[in-house]
């Protein structure tokens, strides 16, 4: 923790706002006002892009007016799901349609490049999925693309977005664990990483994930928007990947491994330690932060610190909502805590209200809103997609990887 | 409600079905816990791509819990229930033909099916916020759809929809279109045991008082009056009334092609019993559980059988 964050913080406790330690920035609840309608295209409606469609639905002023994918099928499902919608084969047709302000791109990881270049160069605000590529080369070539852009590009590394998040961050970065002694994360999922058809075309376009020459695997697909917590977390990245993984469970013929354990090394020998499978949903997706004070847990829609019985009490812990696990006892991190409070729903097991996407979709708009900057920059996004192509290389390899981020 | 989730043919209790043979999965949604079970030998697939079929379908029912949800703030259905009478709202080309299906079923039932009954389930006290006046308020045409705009537009401001009626059933139709086009035709759908589809061999869900209903590419729906009560009250609402239904018919299960014309129709013969006769007159078959008498199938698709225990 820098000085002025520790002066910054003990000024703000010390004015007597014992709640306001459970109140992130929220410049994402304030209000905002777009001038007029923002005309808003998604590229890929898969999973992902039929979510975002419908936590963009939830947006005061934003319009869903066009819809592109190259799969006729989802391009159909997609369409059944944006009134008033016009639905596009290719990005070209929906640019030059001139009816979109703004595009959220949602397709797959491998073909972002092609799609984010032409969106930013079209000069639209660009909203692009994390990871962001599949390879550095392509990660370069969208970070110039986005750096020339006349647009607002955000990329969709939620966590920088997420309340809770946010929240926990400024505990983290006011030295409520103290001195940092170890990271930890896991994605655990059952779920088989298979996208059905009876289609034996569309089955291998729809299962690049599958697919080692068009995946990043476990470590990159889901690892990269994990690794990025610590980076926004801690300011810096690692320098040094080993890994091993294996397919487990899948007997069904695929070399992507279905479980994967890695450690991502920073220069003074601090870790994250990171695992994740496709065979077992224990635990599920979580960021784990170990200091000598007190140990933070980020699980998306919930966090807690958990705090050590020798570090020091704080005037709003008397507030503090609680809750067991097993024989810890974690502080309840959530936004808005004290309206919360007041409205007698600050209980047990409370979280937010909106997956994560939505908050980095608000950040977005508002962004857009207000000419400012996104939450997370492509340029961050493109270090942290680094990270998680290493990550995978050190996997599949057995062999340690060295993070290169020059350039980055 | 007793449910064994049997082939018919040789009609075993669910602990004698070789599971193995089944990709199987259950989640919970819309209240309640769904369970999915695919063939995987007569379904063409391997038994990973049935497991990847079953967490599509359980995306799909996930999905549109989360859409049609009145508890999150966010969903159009909870914005239309906050809005003003003449406000219209936008619907999506599914939410649409959802609310368009409502609305014949409303109509085929002489209004005892009616999704504005959510205000009647406010009224009485089934929901967190309340509608405390319901003087001069009628929910037979509680809301308009208009088919060009595909808007919905409130006729009175005290209007609430609630799609709890018809929202698994409804689910279950949509999942078995996807499954045929996925080309499975052996499968079996259940939402918290009251929104039942069986698919391909004839499944057989026991109704209760020793009946079973086979299922062979046919849905059950059933509606208990006394499932959830509140101050003595049961959930079923009667529209004419505008309080909770106050018939003797305890349960009353639908079999039908659709899953959601199921759910749909259990629930009115529960509101207005004089509906029995004629809705089951051919397109379905009914089996009432009257407190008061012994219980009644009317089963012109003559799916009604003598559960296996009293076969024994």
């Amino acid at each position: 923790m820098t000085e002025i964050d520790r002066r910054d913080f003990l000024t703000r406790t010390a004015g007597g706002l014992a709640a306001m330690a459970l109140v992130p920035e929220m410049k994402a609840f304030g209000g905002f006002s777009l001038n007029e309608t923002l005309r808003v295209g998604v590229v890929g409606v898969g999973r992902q892009g039929r979510e975002i469609m419908g936590e963009l639905g939830k947006i005061a002023g934003v319009s869903v007016v066009g819809v592109c994918d190259v799969d006729e099928r989802r391009l159909k499902s997609g369409l059944r799901r944006a009134s008033g919608a016009t639905g596009y084969a290719t990005v070209g047709e929906m640019l030059s349609s001139g009816t979109v302000d703004a595009v959220a791109v949602a397709t797959p990881t491998h073909t972002h490049r092609e799609v984010a270049v032409e969106c930013m160069g079209s000069g639209v605000h660009v909203y692009l999925e994390c990871p962001l590529a599949h390879t550095r080369e392509d990660c370069i070539a969208i970070s110039e693309a986005a750096r020339s852009s006349k647009g607002v590009v955000a990329a969709g590394l939620q966590g920088r977005s997420n309340p809770v998040y946010k929240l926990a961050r400024g505990f983290f970065r006011s030295d409520s664990v103290r001195d940092l002694i170890s990271m930890r994360a896991q994605n655990n999922r059952k779920t088989t990483w298979i996208t059905p058809s009876n289609d034996p075309v569309r089955r291998e376009a729809l299962n690049w994930k599958l697919d080692p020459a068009r995946s990043n695997g476990l470590a990159g697909e889901w690892g990269t928007q994990q690794f990025d917590v610590f980076h926004w977390y801690t300011g810096r990245y690692p320098v040094r990947v080993h890994g091993n993984g294996g397919v487990r469970f899948y007997e069904d013929g695929r070399t992507v491994h279905d479980t994967i354990a890695c450690s991502l090394i920073y220069e003074d020998g601090a870790t994250i330690g990171y695992d994740a499978t496709l065979a077992n949903s224990y635990g599920g997706r979580h960021e784990k932060f170990f200091g000598s004070n007190a140990a933070i847990k980020l699980g998306w829609s919930h966090g807690w610190l958990f705090k050590e019985s020798d570090a020091p009490t704080q005037g709003w812990e008397v507030y503090a909502n609680r809750q067991q696990f097993h024989n810890d006892e974690g502080i309840t991190l959530i936004a808005g805590a004290t309206k919360l409070a007041e409205q007698g729903k600050l209980k047990e097991g409370v979280g937010l209200p909106n997956p994560s996407v939505f908050y980095a979709l608000e950040d977005w708009i508002v962004s857009i809103a207000e000419k400012g900057t996104p939450a997370c920059t492509i340029a961050e996004a493109a270090r942290a997609t680094v990270v998680g192509i290493a990550a995978n290389q050190a996997i599949v390899t057995g062999k340690g990887v060295d993070i290169d981020l020059a350039g980055l | 409600m007793h449910l064994s989730l049997t082939p018919a043919q040789c009609a075993p209790r669910r602990s004698e079905i070789d599971l193995g043979s089944f990709a199987a999965l259950s989640f919970e949604a819309m209240g309640c816990r769904f369970e999915i079970l695919i063939d995987v030998d007569r379904s063409g697939l391997s038994r990973a791509e049935c497991a990847a079929v079953c967490e599509e379908m359980r995306e799909l029912v996930l999905d549109w819990h989360a859409r049609l949800s009145v508890f999150e703030e966010g969903t159009i259905v909870s914005r239309f229930n906050r809005g003003r009478a003449g406000d219209a709202f936008v619907l999506d080309d599914d939410l649409f033909a959802l609310c368009s299906l409502c609305d014949r079923l409303r109509l085929d039932t002489d209004g005892a099916f009616n999704i504005a009954a959510g205000t009647l389930m406010e009224a009485h006290g089934f929901r967190e916020s309340v509608v405390d006046d319901l003087d001069g308020l009628s929910i037979d045409k509680g809301f308009v759809l208009d088919e060009t705009q595909r808007t919905i537009t409130k006729t009175d401001g005290r209007i609430r929809i609630d799609f709890g009626g018809i929202a698994k059933g409804f689910v279950l139709d949509l999942i078995r279109n996807e499954l045929e086009e996925l080309g499975i035709t052996d499968a079996f759908v259940h939402g918290g045991t009251s929104s039942v589809m069986g698919m391909g061999r004839g499944w057989s869900a026991g109704v209760g008082d020793g009946m079973t209903a086979t299922l062979e590419d046919l849905s059950l729906g059933v509606s208990e009056t006394d499932s959830r009560v509140v101050d003595g009250s049961g959930h079923v609402m009667d529209p004419q009334t505008m309080a909770p239904a106050t018939s003797s018919l305890q349960r009353v299960a639908c079999v039908h092609k659709s899953a959601a014309a199921a759910d749909a129709y259990a629930t009115a013969c529960c509101v207005w019993p004089n509906l029995i006769e004629r809705l089951g007159d051919g397109s379905c078959t009914l089996i009432v559980f009257d407190t008061e008498s012994e219980p009644i199938a009317i089963d012109p698709l003559g799916v009604v059988r003598p559960s296996p225990e009293d076969q024994e």
